[in-house]
């Protein structure tokens, strides 16, 4: 038998999902974000570094973090 | 320390943010309401374990302590809540998470959720507003109240019947989908008839919307009544399909939008009683068709993306209501 419309067209991906690793970074609890431990830049103002591109980063979950 | 030295020495945030640690969106946030010098703060649902909490319900006061620092948060006090939390949690029973963890993960996800007893303070968003907005059938419903155009859109687990042409099919909820060490999400998928007409449907119901061909999706992030839209492009040109699928080579184009359609979408926002809305559009030689709206959606990649930011305006609408 045929698979359901949804699965037969869906992303398939291995798991487990890739996460940042903020190496070189340190999250302050204080201030709630995190910093270079070299130049104490902020992480987001860092262009070279990896963020969401689009919604959760490279797979799409659902944009709550549904599928945490 | 006298108690009088003690009961001092609490901070009371008039902002509390309830967020996750890899959550950059909320770093953007954080350091504006710090370059702001207001007084915020940030939880992250990671690290509750080793948060000190206590919610004492007669008295409607929240204490957190982290790392020897007390904060409290009363109906008084709390004046506003960023809210960056799964409103329920869709895997908790997937092979590979121990007890721990699903004790874990259920009971703070209830935790931050009974939070918004807080009614007195701002949300963006409430939970409660989250849940309903999140229904796909009530945000077409609502948007069609707001008159905006929508595409044909039919619900069903039935083979459709007449269907003739192209059809943008995608899942009532977001789907996702564990098996093995793979996981399956199922983003919009365009089909032709035939392809419809050969597929199964009867296990779950299936959202069919016709197809608008040589289309240019928008991304239009809604803040309180400010509207950030971006126009989605490729080489210049529309996208075919979902664009999420296609994001490594996009461009995301500050554009305006005509004074009509920010409007409807400020008022969709109101309908729904959110303070927050990232909505999809679709713009034919037609004209605006509503798609949808994700009460969540993602903004952070378009501070960078557009260079919009959005980050700003969401301490705007704090800052208005402290």
């Amino acid at each position: 038998m045929k698979k359901h419309i949804l699965l037969e067209n869906a992303h398939v991906y291995p798991l487990p999902r890739k996460h940042p690793q903020m190496k070189g970074y340190s999250y302050s609890d204080e201030k709630g974000y995190w910093t270079s431990k070299a130049s104490l830049e902020a992480y987001v103002y860092n262009k070279d570094e990896e963020k969401p591109r689009t919604k959760k980063c490279d797979v799409e979950t659902g944009e709550d973090q549904k599928g945490e | 320390m006298s108690k009088l030295a003690r009961i001092k020495k609490v901070n009371k945030p008039p902002i509390l943010i309830i967020s996750n640690t890899l959550d950059f969106a909320t770093d953007y946030v954080c350091l504006e309401l710090e370059q702001r010098k207001l007084n915020y703060l940030r939880v992250n649902r990671d690290l509750f374990a080793k948060y000190k909490i206590v919610f004492d319900v007669n008295r409607l006061e929240l204490t957190i302590s982290i790392n020897g620092k007390r904060y409290l948060f009363s109906k008084n006090s709390l004046k506003a809540v960023y809210y960056r939390a799964p409103i329920y949690l869709r895997d908790i029973y997937q092979p590979g998470l121990s007890k721990e963890a699903q004790l874990y993960r259920t009971q703070w996800a209830s935790f931050v959720r009974n939070l918004a007893v807080f009614e007195k303070a701002f949300w963006m968003n409430n939970p409660v507003s989250t849940f309903r907005a999140e229904n796909k059938i009530l945000q077409l419903y609502l948007a069609q109240k707001s008159k905006f155009k929508c595409p044909h859109t039919f619900v069903t687990n039935s083979k459709p019947k007449h269907v003739k042409g192209t059809y943008a099919v995608k899942s009532l909820d977001t789907a996702l989908m564990r098996f093995g060490n793979k996981e399956a999400f199922t983003y919009t998928t365009i089909l032709e008839d035939k392809e419809i007409a050969a597929a199964n449907f009867a296990l779950a119901p299936v959202v069919f919307q016709n197809y608008l061909s040589s289309k240019i999706d928008w991304r239009v992030t809604v803040v309180g009544e400010t509207v950030y839209p971006v126009k989605v492009l490729k080489n210049n040109a529309g996208v075919f399909g979902d664009w999420r699928k296609d994001k490594g080579s996009l461009q995301f184009v500050s554009s305006e939008l005509p004074k009509a359609i920010e409007k409807k979408c400020v008022q969709l926002l109101k309908q729904l009683q959110l303070s927050f809305g990232a909505i999809d559009l679709i713009e034919t030689s037609r004209g605006f068709n509503f798609i949808e709206i994700n009460p969540t959606g993602e903004w952070a990649w378009l501070v960078d993306a557009a260079e919009l930011n959005i980050q700003k305006g969401i301490c705007d609408v704090f800052q208005k209501n402290l």
